[in-house]
C-alpha cells in the first residue's frame, strides 16, 4: 500500500505544489547557508572567507533544487523498468517454461474473453444512443408460453397517449420486402416504424434526415425511406447522393430521405433492419393484428418498476373500455438491456451466459494452477538464487515484487495469446445466427473496448492469483541453510508438497466439473438427434417465394402456385410437392377457443401453433392422418372452414372426446369457427423440440397471406434438383424472386433449439476437452516433478533391492490418492453447478448418473496414465547415475 | 561523485535516527546533528540534505511545518511519522544483515584456523 500512497502524495504534490517545492527549498537552502556563514564567522573566518566556505560546504544550490523536485518525481518507473528487465531476463533463461506456462494461460485468458464477450454484447454493452438507460422495451407476456407478443397500433397509441411515464413510445414491427431500384436489389428486412420512433431513441441522421413527428402514417403522404448504414454500403455504394433517389419496396415507390449513423445496431427480436420505413399498412386500425414492439423512453427520474405499475394500470383501464378486444395480458415492461435478445429470453441469456462464463473461469483456474505448480517447482530449483539475494539486502517484499513481475509478464504473455485465442473465437461466434437466407437473427459477438478491458483484468489478475502462493513460498528462505547445502535439503520442504498437492487436487475437482457438464451437452445432443420430430426431414426440398409482395393479386398468386405446383411434380425425380406457409417443423402461433363441449372457454384462449397446407402435404412430408381424413381441395373454396389438428391438439381442446364435426375458433375473430375434419399424427417444431405442440392445419388457399414455401419430396439428394425447380419457376414468372431453397434438414436443424444445443456441445464440450486435458497436463507435470525430486531416494532403495514394480507403486500412490480427493471434491462441487444447465438439456436429468459415472471413471483413468508414465520412467532409471548427478 | 562519499541510503538512516533521538529539527539542526554523531566521519556535502529531505516527505517517512528559529527566522521544521518510524526499524535490521551477510562472506572465504 505503501507504493499507492507516494504514487498518490507524488500526484497531489504534482498537482497542487510544484511551484511551491522550489521556492520552499530556496528558502530552506538560503537559510541554511546563511546560518553556516554566521557559525563560520563565529569560528573566527572573516566575512568573505565565510561567503564562499558556507557555499563551498553546501554545495551546487542549482542543482541541488533540481534533486528536490525529481524527488517528487517518477524514480518508480526505474524501479518497474528494473523489475521487468529482471522478468525478461528469468523468463527466457527458461524458454521452455515460458512457453508452456504462456499457452496454457493463453487458452485460459482467451477462453473467458470470448464467453465474455457475450456477455457483454447481450449484457453489458449500452445501446448506442444518448442516455440509454432511460430505454424501456413493452411487450405482452403469452401466459401459456411465457413468450412475448406484439401490441396491436391502436393499445400502442393508448399506452403512448395515456402514459404518465415516458417522455416519448414508439412502435415497430419486422417485415421482409423486396427492395427495387438500388444496386443490390433483392428481399430487404424492414422495420415499420411509428414516425417518432427516432426521436425516442434520440438517434439522428448520419445522412439526410430520420422521419418528422408528424409524418404519417396517412396513406396520402408520399412514402419515404431511411437507410440502414449497413445497407446504405451494401445496397447502394455508399453513394453520397443517395438523399432523394426513388426507389420500389414490393410495388410502392419510397423516396430516400436518410441514412442512420453506423453506430446505430437497432434490433428487434435479434434481427437488425435494413430498412427503415413509416407504418402505413392497412392493419394499424386492427385492434387483433398485435404486430409491434414498442420502446419507450422514460422521463428523468422514472424508474422501470413505476413505468411497469403505470402501464399495468393502463392495461386495466383498456380492457374495460375495450372488453370486446383480446384479453388484455400482463405487459413485459424491462429495461432494454435486459430484454436482448427479447423480453422472457433474456433470462435464458443470462443463465446460459453465466453457466459458459463459470466454465470458461473454471478452466482460466485450471490453468492458473499449472502455472502455480510450475513456478513452486521452478521456485524450489532457484531458492539459492533468492538466499543470495536476500544476503544481499533485499527485503522479502522487494524480492515477492520481483517474482511477481516474473508472473505478471508471463501473464501479459498468456493475455496477449489470449486476445489471439478470443479474436478467433469471437469470430466462430460471431458467424452463430439463426437464419433462414433472409431473415438473419444474431448478436453481434464481438471484441470491443470492454471485452480487451476484461482481458486486461483477468491477465492482471491471473498473474497475481497464479503468482502469489508460489511468490510467498518460494521468498521464504532460511539464509545459512539455502546457501550452505546448495539449495538441496530445501526442495523437500513440506509446504512445497502441500501446496502442489492442494494446486492438483483443485485441478482435478475443476476439470470434472466441465467434463460432466460437457458429458450432459453431448448426451443432450444425442438425446435430440434420437428425437423423432414426427415427419420427413431428408429427401425434402423447401422453397421460399412471396408473390404478393411482387405485386400478384390473390388470383394471379393462386394461379402461380398451381402452374409451378404442375410443373415441379412433373419433373424427374420429384415424387411429390405441396405449398405450405411455413415449411414443416416450423408454425406461426395464434389464440384459440372452442365451442361444442370444448374445455377451452373464449374468455381464455390457449396459444396453439398453426400452419396453412395443401391437400398433398401430409403425404410429401409424411404425416400420417390418423382419424377423420386430410384436406381436399374444395376444402379451400368458399364455405365452412375446416381444419385438420394434431393429436395434442385434440386433446387440449377436447379431453376425452371425438373432436371429428367439433368447433373451434381464432379468439380474433370468433364470427368465423372451424370445423375439425381429421386427426394426424404429432409432429414437433424445431424451434423446441423438447415440447409437442398443439398443432392446427387450415386449408391453404383459402386465405393467402405473405410468403409461401413449396416442399419437394424428392427421389434422391434433394440440393440436386436445385437448378431444376428453380427454372420451372422462372419458366412461369422470370422475375420472381426465391427468398431461399433449402433442404428441410437444413432449416430444421440450422433454427431452433438444435442450433441452440449444438452450439452448446460444441462450446461446453470444448471446455470439457480442455480441462480433460488440462488435468492431464498438470497431473503429469506435478508426479514427473515429485518423482524427479525423488530420484536418489529411488536409486537408493533399488540399490537397496526394491523392485521396479514397487518404486512405480510408490510414485503412481500419491497421484492417485490426490486425483481421488480432487474426484470426491469434484463431484460436490459438479452437482453445485450443474443445475445451471437444466433448461438446455434434453431429456437428461442435471444430476445424470452416467454422465457423473463415466466422467469419473475418464477422469480416474486419464490421471493414472499421467502418473504411470513419469513413474515407470523414474523406476527404469539407473540408480548408479541418479546418485551421481547431484 | 563528491556528494556520495557516504554509502547510498545510509544518509536516509542518520535523518532517521537524528530526527527519532532529537524530533523537531530544521535542515540546518540535522546537518549539525549528523556532524556531531559520526564525529565528522562521513562527510556529508550539507546540500544534498535537502533533496534526501524531500524524497523522504514523498515517501511519507517525515513531515514538514513552518516554524520560527530562537532568533526569529523562518526555517521548516521536520519530524518523523509513523511510517518514519517503521522505515528506521527496518533500515536498521537491513543494515545489520547486510553487515552478517558480509561478514559471513569473508569468514567463509577464509577459514579461521583453529587450534
Amino acid at each position: 500500500m505503501g507504493f499507492f500512497r507516494t504514487l498518490a502524495r507524488r500526484l497531489w504534490t504534482r498537482v497542487r505544489r510544484e511551484q511551491q517545492v522550489d521556492s520552499i527549498v530556496d528558502e530552506e537552502m538560503q537559510l541554511h547557508v546563511a546560518l553556516l556563514e554566521r557559525q563560520l564567522r563565529e569560528d573566527g573566518m572573516s566575512a568573505d572567507e565565510a561567503r564562499l566556505t558556507a557555499h563551498r560546504t553546501f554545495g551546487n544550490a542549482l542543482k541541488l533544487r533540481e534533486e528536490c523536485r525529481d524527488a517528487w518525481g517518477w524514480t518508480w518507473l526505474d524501479d518497474l523498468r528494473r523489475d521487468v528487465r529482471f522478468g525478461v531476463r528469468a523468463l527466457t533463461r527458461t524458454p521452455g517454461f515460458t512457453a508452456t506456462a504462456a499457452l496454457v494461460l493463453s487458452i485460459g485468458i482467451g477462453g473467458t474473453t470470448a464467453m465474455f464477450s457475450i456477455a457483454s454484447a447481450f449484457l453489458v454493452r449500452p445501446f448506442p444512443a444518448p442516455d440509454p438507460e432511460q430505454l424501456v422495451v413493452v411487450a405482452q407476456r403469452d401466459e401459456h408460453t411465457q413468450t412475448p407478443h406484439g401490441l396491436s397500433y391502436s393499445e400502442y397509441l393508448d399506452y403512448r397517449d395515456q402514459n404518465q411515464v415516458f417522455e416519448g413510445l414508439a412502435a415497430h414491427r419486422n417485415g421482409v420486402e423486396i427492395l427495387a431500384g438500388s444496386g443490390a436489389d433483392g428481399p430487404a428486412v424492414m422495420q415499420h416504424v411509428s414516425p417518432d420512433f427516432f426521436e425516442v431513441l434520440r438517434v439522428g441522421a448520419a445522412l439526410g434526415r430520420t422521419f418528422l413527428s408528424g409524418e404519417g402514417p396517412r396513406r396520402d403522404d408520399a412514402p419515404v425511406i431511411v437507410l440502414s448504414h449497413r445497407a446504405w454500403q451494401n445496397r447502394f455504394g455508399a453513394d453520397p447522393s443517395v438523399v432523394g433517389r426513388v426507389v420500389r419496396l414490393d410495388t410502392t415507390a419510397h423516396t430516400v430521405i436518410g441514412v442512420t449513423p453506423e453506430c446505430l445496431t437497432f434490433k428487434n427480436y435479434g434481427v437488425t433492419p435494413e430498412l427503415y420505413v413509416v407504418d402505413r399498412s392497412d392493419g394499424l386500425t386492427n385492434r387483433r393484428q398485435e404486430t409491434f414492439s414498442l420502446i419507450g423512453r422514460l422521463r428523468p427520474g422514472v424508474t422501470v418498476a413505476a413505468a411497469r405499475a403505470n402501464l399495468s394500470v393502463l392495461t386495466t383501464a383498456l380492457g374495460t373500455e375495450y372488453p370486446d378486444s383480446m384479453e388484455h395480458s400482463e405487459l413485459w415492461v424491462e429495461a432494454e438491456r435486459r430484454a436482448r435478445p427479447w423480453p422472457g429470453l433474456a433470462r435464458t441469456v443470462a443463465l446460459m451466459t453465466t453457466l459458459v462464463m463459470t466454465l470458461a473461469s473454471l478452466v482460466l483456474l485450471i490453468a492458473c494452477a499449472i502455472v502455480a505448480t510450475l513456478l513452486v517447482a521452478r521456485g524450489i530449483a532457484r531458492q539459492r538464487e533468492m538466499a543470495l539475494r536476500a544476503g544481499l539486502g533485499a527485503t522479502r517484499p522487494r524480492l515477492i515484487r520481483q517474482l511477481m513481475s516474473e508472473t505478471v509478464l508471463l501473464a501479459m504473455l498468456g493475455g496477449i495469446g489470449g486476445a489471439l485465442v478470443a479474436l478467433w473465437a469471437t469470430e466462430l461466434l460471431s458467424t452463430f445466427a439463426i437464419t433462414d437466407g433472409v431473415v438473419r437473427m444474431a448478436y453481434d459477438v464481438r471484441m470491443d473496448w470492454r471485452v480487451f478491458a476484461f482481458t486486461a483484468v483477468a491477465t492482471t489478475l491471473t498473474g497475481l492469483v497464479a503468482g502469489f502462493a508460489p511468490a510467498l513460498r518460494t521468498t521464504r528462505v532460511d539464509l545459512t541453510h539455502a546457501i550452505g547445502d546448495g539449495g538441496r535439503r530445501a526442495s523437500g520442504g513440506g509446504t512445497g508438497q502441500r501446496l502442489t498437492s492442494g494446486l492438483v487436487v483443485a485441478q482435478v475437482a475443476m476439470s470434472l466439473v466441465l467434463v460432466v457438464c460437457a458429458g450432459l451437452f453431448v448426451r443432450s445432443g444425442q438425446n435430440a438427434a434420437a428425437i423423432d420430430l414426427g415427419f420427413r426431414t431428408d429427401e425434402l426440398l423447401t422453397v421460399w417465394v412471396d408473390p404478393l409482395a411482387q405485386g400478384y393479386d390473390t388470383e394471379q398468386a393462386l394461379r402461380f402456385f398451381r402452374d409451378v405446383r404442375t410443373e415441379v411434380v412433373a419433373l424427374p425425380g420429384v415424387r411429390s410437392a405441396s405449398w405450405a406457409r411455413f415449411p414443416s417443423g416450423f408454425a406461426g402461433s395464434r389464440n384459440v377457443a372452442t365451442l361444442d363441449g370444448g374445455a377451452i372457454p373464449e374468455t381464455a384462449p390457449v396459444s396453439v401453433s398453426w400452419n396453412r397446407v395443401d391437400p398433398a402435404f401430409f403425404d410429401t412430408v409424411d404425416i400420417p392422418v390418423l382419424r377423420g381424413r386430410g384436406f381436399r381441395d374444395e376444402d379451400s373454396a368458399d364455405g365452412p372452414s375446416v381444419a385438420v389438428i394434431s393429436e395434442t391438439a385434440a386433446r387440449w381442446l377436447w379431453p376425452e372426446q371425438d373432436p371429428l364435426g367439433k368447433r373451434f375458433f381464432d379468439a380474433s375473430a370468433p364470427e368465423r369457427p372451424f370445423r375439425v375434419i381429421g386427426v394426424v399424427a404429432d409432429t414437433r417444431l424445431g424451434t423446441n423440440i423438447k415440447r409437442v405442440p398443439a398443432l392446427v392445419f387450415l386449408p391453404f388457399g383459402r386465405q393467402l397471406s405473405r410468403s409461401a414455401t413449396l416442399q419437394i419430396h424428392t427421389d434422391g439428394p434433394p440440393m440436386a434438383l436445385v437448378s431444376a425447380v428453380t427454372d420451372a419457376m422462372r419458366r412461369r414468372d422470370p422475375s420472381v424472386t426465391l427468398f431461399s431453397i433449402a433442404t428441410l434438414d437444413q432449416f430444421v436443424y440450422d433454427i431452433g433449439s438444435l442450433k441452440l444445443v449444438r452450439l452448446g456441445i460444441t462450446v461446453i464440450g470444448a471446455f470439457g476437452a480442455l480441462g480433460l486435458v488440462l488435468a492431464a497436463v498438470g497431473l503429469y507435470g506435478v508426479v514427473a516433478y515429485s518423482v524427479s525430486q525423488r530420484r536418489q531416494e529411488f536409486a537408493i532403495r533399488t540399490a537397496l533391492g526394491a523392485n521396479a514394480g514397487g518404486i512405480v507403486r510408490l510414485a503412481v500412490g500419491r497421484g492417485l490418492r490426490l486425483t481421488g480427493f480432487g474426484l470426491a471434491l469434484g463431484f460436490l462441487a459438479a452437482a453445485g453447478v450443474t443445475p445451471l444447465t437444466t433448461g438446455f438439456l434434453v431429456n437428461v436429468d442435471s444430476t445424470d448418473p452416467v454422465v457423473f459415472g463415466v466422467t469419473g471413471l475418464l477422469l480416474a483413468s486419464v490421471a493414472l496414465l499421467a502418473c504411470l508414465v513419469p513413474s515407470r520412467q523414474a523406476a527404469k532409471a539407473d540408480p548408479l547415475a541418479a546418485l551421481n548427478a547431484e | 561523485m563528491h556528494r556520495d562519499q557516504i554509502p547510498p541510503g545510509t544518509l536516509y538512516l542518520l535523518i532517521l535516527t537524528t530526527l527519532a533521538r532529537d524530533h523537531e529539527l530544521h535542515g540546518f539542526e540535522i546537518a549539525r546533528s549528523i556532524q556531531s554523531i559520526s564525529e565528522d566521519v562521513l562527510t556529508v556535502e550539507e546540500g544534498s540534505l535537502y533533496p534526501a529531505l524531500q524524497r523522504m516527505l514523498a515517501r511519507g517517512w517525515v513531515r514538514a511545518t513552518w516554524g520560527t528559529t530562537a532568533e526569529n527566522r523562518r526555517a521548516r521544521y521536520y519530524r518523523l511519522t509513523r511510517a518514519g518510524r517503521k522505515q528506521l526499524t527496518a533500515e536498521v535490521s537491513q543494515f545489520q544483515r547486510v553487515f552478517a551477510a558480509i561478514t559471513r562472506v569473508i569468514e567463509t572465504d577464509e577459514p579461521v584456523e583453529t587450534a
